[in-house]
This record gives structure tokens, C-alpha cells and sequence, in this order.
């Protein structure tokens, strides 16, 4: 599961894996847990690869990302934010540890068990990929140094 | 006489600055400040003898911070939209609650736990719940409206 979830955390950040577009080929059961669960979903599309479906809507006019595996279980539901949507302890925490960084993406992840929060910050020199710990603090998930280009 | 008004301009003074001295330690004070530093308007208020509560404006939005004499922080709450709920938690009332609306939503922090207190209303009946991020709720009260 953890795994899995991590997966999808890279997925997010961009390394986008091949997806089928056909609603033919999106799983059955996905489709069914969704309909359940996400009641008002507006504008639903599907995608499918061999590891899980995705479908990609929007409720109370927001986009938002739902993963199913091929039994029709919700693995995650992922979203866009901003930072005023943070837990507040995490919010702080940026803006006090991490003042000279600005924040390039930020999006909630959440399963049945747990909500994490992933954000990247970037200044001139380096990106960061910090991971909630709980809702009260961040620990550091990724960390590279920006290439230089010297003239 | 000028003794009299010179003891009535330091008098004064010392008013003065009672009036503005707020009921919290400097201890209390600088760990407030380290763990919101951009907070504005800040209030205190002290609740008892060992809980100090400061009310701020942080990021645009409306706290409260509880500390103990230490310094701890106790726990917080906020006000918050609907799209500040976790998703879970939206996914949850969309589902369970489709009839109602959000009256009032805040975030509260004690423990090392957060948690959500939601108060929703329909023509029947408001209700509150206590909900966590992974979408658990708990029903802490259900009042019948008036007809």
C-alpha cells in the first residue's frame, strides 16, 4: 500500500505512466465504488493503466483526483492546494522554517487511513520535497540542488 | 506644587502602562511569537490561573492559541471554509449529509491531534459533528429546528 502510494506521489510530481483514454477499458468496479462514493462528482473522466484507474472530476467546484484498484477499492484521493488549506501547525512551519522558499506545488493525499500533505519549495539554489508527518509537522522527503549554468 | 504635578505626571504614567500590560509572562510571549511570527492583532486573555489564550489574525484567518505558564502551546483553533476540510472529510459529508449545508466549520488542535468541529443545517434539523481527516465523524449534537 505504501508502495502504491508513493507511486502515486510521483506520479503527481509529473512522471505521468501510460494511460488508456477509452471509458471501455476503465475498470467496471471502479467505476461502481466511485459512483458510491463520490455522489455529486461533476465532469468525471477516467483513465486507466494496469495498476489502477483514475478518475478525474470535480465536487463542490474543485478537481480532484480519485485512484481505484482493479477490485474497485479507493486507494487514494489526491487534490490541489493551496496553502491556506494546510493544517495550521503545517502551515506555520513553512512559513517560519522555510521563509526564503516559495511553494511550486502543494497537494493533499488521502486514503482511508491517513491524509498526508506533499509540498515542493524551491529557491534560486535548491527544491525540496518535504512530506506531512501527521498534522503537526514536516519531515524532508526529497532534497536536490538546482544545476548552475555558469556563463 | 511642583512636586504635587510631577508626582501626578509619573502617576499617570504608571496608569498607563498597567493598562497596557497584557496578563502573559515574556515566556509566554516569545514562544507565541517563535511558533506564529507573522501573526497581527494579537489579543490576550488569560482563562484561569495557567492558560493564557492569545486571538489573532493569521494568514486572513481568525485563531486562538491556548499556552500554559511555560510557554506550551496547548492548542488552537480556526475558523475555515468548506474547501479547507480535508478532502475525506467533503467526500464524507457530500455522501452522508447531501441535503444539508455548512453553517460553520473550524479547525481545532489539542493533544497533537487535529480534528474538525463542522455544524451543518437543513429545514429539519442543525447538527454538529466532530470529524477527523480520514473522514470519521461523530455526531456531538442535533438540535430540531424551529417551527
Amino acid at each position: 500500500m505504501k508502495k502504491t502510494i508513493l507511486a502515486l506521489a510521483v506520479m503527481l510530481t509529473g512522471l505521468t505512466s501510460a494511460f488508456a483514454n477509452n471509458a471501455d477499458e476503465v475498470n467496471k468496479s471502479a467505476q461502481l465504488s466511485f459512483n458510491k462514493d463520490f455522489l455529486n462528482a461533476k465532469n468525471v473522466s477516467w483513465q486507466q493503466n494496469k495498476d489502477y484507474a483514475k478518475a478525474t472530476f470535480s465536487l463542490n467546484n474543485r478537481v480532484m483526483y480519485a485512484y481505484y484498484n482493479p477490485q474497485g477499492e479507493l486507494l487514494a484521493v489526491v487534490r490541489n492546494i493551496l496553502s491556506d488549506q494546510l493544517p495550521i501547525y503545517l502551515l506555520a512551519d513553512i512559513k517560519n522554517d522555510y521563509s526564503n522558499y516559495w511553494i511550486s506545488e502543494l497537494f493533499e493525499m488521502a486514503t482511508e487511513d491517513q491524509t498526508t500533505y506533499y509540498t515542493t519549495l524551491e529557491n534560486a539554489d535548491e527544491r525540496l520535497i518535504l512530506k506531512s508527518d501527521g498534522s503537526n509537522k514536516w519531515t524532508i522527503y526529497k532534497k536536490e540542488k538546482k544545476n548552475c549554468i555558469v556563463l | 506644587m511642583k512636586k504635587i504635578i510631577l508626582g501626578l505626571v509619573i502617576l499617570s504614567s504608571v496608569v498607563v502602562r498597567a493598562n497596557d500590560n497584557t496578563p502573559v509572562s515574556e515566556k509566554v510571549r516569545q514562544s507565541f511569537e517563535k511558533e506564529f511570527a507573522k501573526a497581527s492583532d494579537v489579543n490576550w486573555n488569560a482563562k484561569g490561573k495557567n492558560v493564557f489564550q492569545a486571538t489573532f489574525s493569521y494568514n486572513n484567518t481568525q485563531v486562538e492559541a491556548n499556552f500554559d505558564a511555560e510557554g506550551n502551546l496547548l492548542s488552537t483553533a480556526r475558523l475555515i471554509t468548506e474547501h479547507q476540510l480535508p478532502v475525506m472529510i467533503i467526500k464524507g459529508l457530500t455522501k452522508d449529509y447531501a441535503d444539508y449545508k455548512i453553517r460553520r466549520a473550524e479547525e481545532c488542535n489539542s493533544n497533537n491531534t487535529t480534528y474538525y468541529v463542522v455544524t451543518l443545517y437543513n429545514e429539519q434539523e442543525t447538527v454538529s459533528l466532530k470529524c477527523f481527516s480520514n473522514g470519521d465523524a461523530q455526531r456531538v449534537e442535533r438540535i430540531k429546528n424551529k417551527i
